[in-house]
């Protein structure tokens, strides 16, 4: 196990320990070894001094032989129990005393030019001169065993064992307390974290116990945890509306994580499925509904899955009966899923759309049927008119016949009816053309061609004001763009607005009649406005009647059949007419054609 | 007597000896047996007499200059032969060459640090003794009397060994200073006067 898995709390006694005991080693070895130079030392001086004593008194021996003095001498160190052989010798190398102590029997030689002590073995031994005054007497020799020494190292490294390991108990023990000030405010923390991940109960609070880092620790902790659980109520608050927003809105909703598994379903979907929170939640869709492999769903699905883009479809689900819209988002964890019920939608679509059919159908027959009666009425009116000229014509030649032969004859009263019955015999006539003549231009075939209108305007202008010439007229031509057109038809149009225009200012002082066309809506609006009588408003939808007037045949003579025409020209053009007016301020005629 | 013979002589000196014994030996000159033992004998003594100048001190006043001679003296007969000038020639005593001079009369050896005497008789002895009594003269006998008659060391012979005998008291009130460890070896021995 690493030092860094450890639990603190161990750690740290392992740190201390470790630390302890390497300055404990350390101690224990410097001691050791500077007691095993120093008691070598001391060992070699006391040697040596023990030498300088011996041969300082053995000089008198020496000098006069007598090896018994000498013996007596050496027979002292028996109170130095280490020293183990002590040998005495004459100038010559001879041995002239010894002193041996135990197992020390071989005689040890002389050995010359030899002097002072050294370690060899188990022992310390070294030659010493015997001088007195100047005079060299003899050698000392002496031999001292180490085994105190290496006794007294046994004692030490014994000692040093025992110092260690107690310092080792002692830093133990002491580690495992003081090891509590500062495991015990992080262990404490670390409870509260282990609690607050456990639990995910962010209203717990980490208890402060001391003033260092730790404590600041502590509190940036506590802090951490009021910034989160705030932080939590806020999202709640907003996962609760969001969660209301689900459950209330009419869709069914289901959200699929990454790996398609379902994370959430609102009651709609719920119901919608007929299935329970717990058979979806954790479930993945494929799981669920296996029928979906390899239809449109699994396709949209797949697509918003990979490339985050949002799809719908409309299709028809088999296993429930049921026309479903489904709309498919991508969002942060998978993708979101709304279901919609349009089997009611459908089934209405359905019906509009036969009840479309058959009404397309009716109009189109009753259209026949209109179209046969209309122009049954139309060869109606026209043989009608047809016909009735002939008697008319008759009527007339006659009634001509009888006022230049017999006019003479009859007095005053009678011409007065007869003139009459001429005037309205001809007012018929004129009635009964200008009818055939709606009537031919409702089936005259259009040849449309690309006409001038301001040409087409001028000859009709040149044309009409030819009978005015004694009036003062105003007339005023803006430029006209160029029309696709029935020349013949839309000279009628024109022929009909200008003299209307004509007709209708011919009580004024100073006439005045402006033609133009403006550009409207993208259509060209061409207008004729006059300044003559007008007319009211009230009356308009009266306007463009066959054979309607809004003025009397005394006021201004007429057949009501002008504006009709221009109507029925402009219509079958496919264009439009209105009109503006105020009774006595005059009138504005407008209408467009289509564009080509 | 063999444990003796070149015992605690020098070098030099066991060579000076070893020249004389080969001398007489080329010679083929016998040498008298009595003769011989007595040799014997006195070079163990004469080595004795040298080592004496270093277990002694004595007063600074005994000598005149730093470099003065220490002086061994033989009054009387000479049992040494050339033996003792061979002991102690080239030797010095703390800076002091060591010189042998010989005498025949006591007066003549006031002026000695070490004195051999070797007359036998008490009365010649005591008077002899008596001359030097007030110099700084360390003296050294083998008559059995020597001590008797106020002499300070006496050599005598004990198991074949030669064994000093000394008058610590003699030696003090002549001013000169016996080392312990001399007198560690010795027989003490204050005569009753």
């Amino acid at each position: 196990m690493r030092l860094a898995d450890l639990p603190i709390r161990k750690k740290l006694v392992v740190v201390i320990m470790m630390t302890s005991g390497a300055v404990v080693l350390l101690t224990c070895v410097v001691f050791f070894t500077y007691e095993y130079f120093t008691y070598r030392q001391t060992t070699v001086r006391e040697l040596s001094t023990l030498g300088a004593i011996i041969a300082a008194n053995s000089t008198a021996a020496l000098a006069f032989d007598d090896p018994g003095d000498a013996g007596e001498i050496l027979s002292a160190l028996r109170a130095e129990p280490q020293i183990v052989a002590a040998y005495l010798y004459d100038k010559e190398g001879k041995i002239f005393s010894r002193y041996t102590r135990g197992a020390q029997k071989d005689s040890i030689p002389f050995r010359e030019n030899v002097t002072g002590y050294d370690f060899a073995g188990r022992y310390l031994e070294g030659y010493q001169p015997v001088i007195q005054g100047n005079v060299h007497l003899g050698t000392l020799y002496l031999r001292s065993s180490m085994d105190e020494m290496r006794q007294r190292s046994k004692l030490y490294f014994l000692l040093a064992a025992f110092v260690a390991v107690v310092s080792f108990l002692l830093a133990y023990f002491l580690s495992s307390k003081l090891q509590q000030s500062v495991s015990r405010p992080i262990l404490s923390l670390a409870k509260t974290a282990g609690t607050v991940s456990e639990k995910k109960d962010y209203s717990v609070r980490a208890d402060k116990l001391s003033n260092d880092e730790i404590g600041s620790l502590t509190d940036a902790f506590n802090n951490m945890l009021a910034e989160i659980q705030q932080q939590t109520q806020a999202l709640n608050v907003h996962r609760l509306k969001l969660e209301n927003i689900v459950q209330g809105m009419g869709d069914a909703y289901a959200s699929l994580d990454s790996r398609w598994r379902y994370t959430y379903v609102n009651d709609k979907a719920l119901r919608l499925m007929d299935m329970r929170k717990d058979q979806l939640i954790g479930k993945t869709i494929w799981e669920v509904f296996p029928d979906i492999r390899g239809t449109i769903f699994e396709a949209s699905y797949q697509k918003t899955m990979k490339e985050r883009i949002p799809a719908s479809f409309e299709t028809f689900y088999a296993s429930y009966d049921m026309w479903l819209e489904v709309r498919v988002y991508p969002d942060e964890e998978g993708i979101a899923i709304f279901y919609t019920d349009i089997s009611k939608y459908k089934k209405v679509e359905e019906e509009i759309v036969s009840f479309n059919q058959k009404l397309e159908l009716m109009v189109a027959e009753r259209t026949r049927e209109l179209e046969v009666a209309n122009r049954e009425l139309e060869s109606f009116s026209y043989s009608v008119s047809h016909d009735l000229r002939a008697p008319l014509r008759s009527v007339h030649g006659y009634m001509n016949i009888f006022s230049e032969e017999y006019a003479a004859g009859l007095d005053d009263e009678a011409r007065r009816l007869m003139k009459i019955i001429l005037d309205n015999a001809k007012k018929m006539g004129q009635l009964i053309d200008d009818l055939l003549a709606f009537s031919r231009l409702g089936r005259k075939e259009l040849v449309k061609t690309d006409i001038s209108m301001t040409d087409l305007v001028h000859g009709v202008w040149e044309e009409q004001k030819r009978g005015e010439d004694h009036r003062v007229i105003d007339f005023s031509l803006g430029p006209l763009p160029r029309a696709f057109a029935d020349s013949v038809t839309m000279r009628h149009v024109w022929s009909n607005l200008i003299s209307n225009a004509l007709k209708y200012t011919r009580n004024r002082q100073d006439t005045a009649i402006e033609i133009g066309c403006v550009q409207k809506d993208g259509r060209n609006v061409y207008h004729i406005k006059d300044n003559g009588s007008g007319f009211d408003m009230r009356y308009y939808n009266k306007l463009f009647g066959v054979f309607q007037r809004l003025h009397s045949q005394e006021e201004f003579e007429g057949t009501g059949v002008g504006l009709a025409i221009v109507q029925r020209v402009i219509y079958r053009h496919g264009g439009e007419i209105w009109a503006e007016a105020k009774a006595d301020k005059g009138a504005t005629f407008f209408f467009t054609l289509p564009e080509r | 007597m063999e444990h003796f013979s070149m015992g605690r002589i020098r070098k030099s000196a066991m060579t000076n000896v070893c020249l004389l014994l080969a001398c007489s030996a080329l010679l083929g000159g016998p040498v008298p047996a009595a003769l011989q033992a007595t040799t014997e004998e006195y070079k163990v003594k004469a080595v004795f007499l040298f080592h004496f100048a270093q277990f002694v001190e004595w007063p600074e006043a005994s000598f005149s200059e730093e470099q003065e001679p220490l002086i061994i003296g033989v009054l009387g007969e000479d049992p040494f032969g050339s033996f003792l000038d061979e002991v102690v020639a080239g030797e010095d005593i703390n800076g002091h060459p060591l010189t042998i001079r010989r005498f025949n009369k006591a007066e003549d050896a006031a002026a000695c640090h070490i004195l051999f005497m070797g007359m036998d008789g008490i009365s010649q002895l005591r008077s002899s003794l008596e001359m030097l009594k007030d110099h700084n003269v360390l003296t050294v006998g083998d008559s059995p009397a020597f001590i008797r008659a106020g002499g300070m060391i006496r050599f005598f012979s004990e198991n074949n060994k030669i064994r000093l005998q000394i008058n610590p008291d003699a030696a003090r009130a002549s001013g000169v200073m016996i080392s312990s460890k001399l007198l560690r070896l010795a027989d003490i021995s204050i005569p009753k006067s």
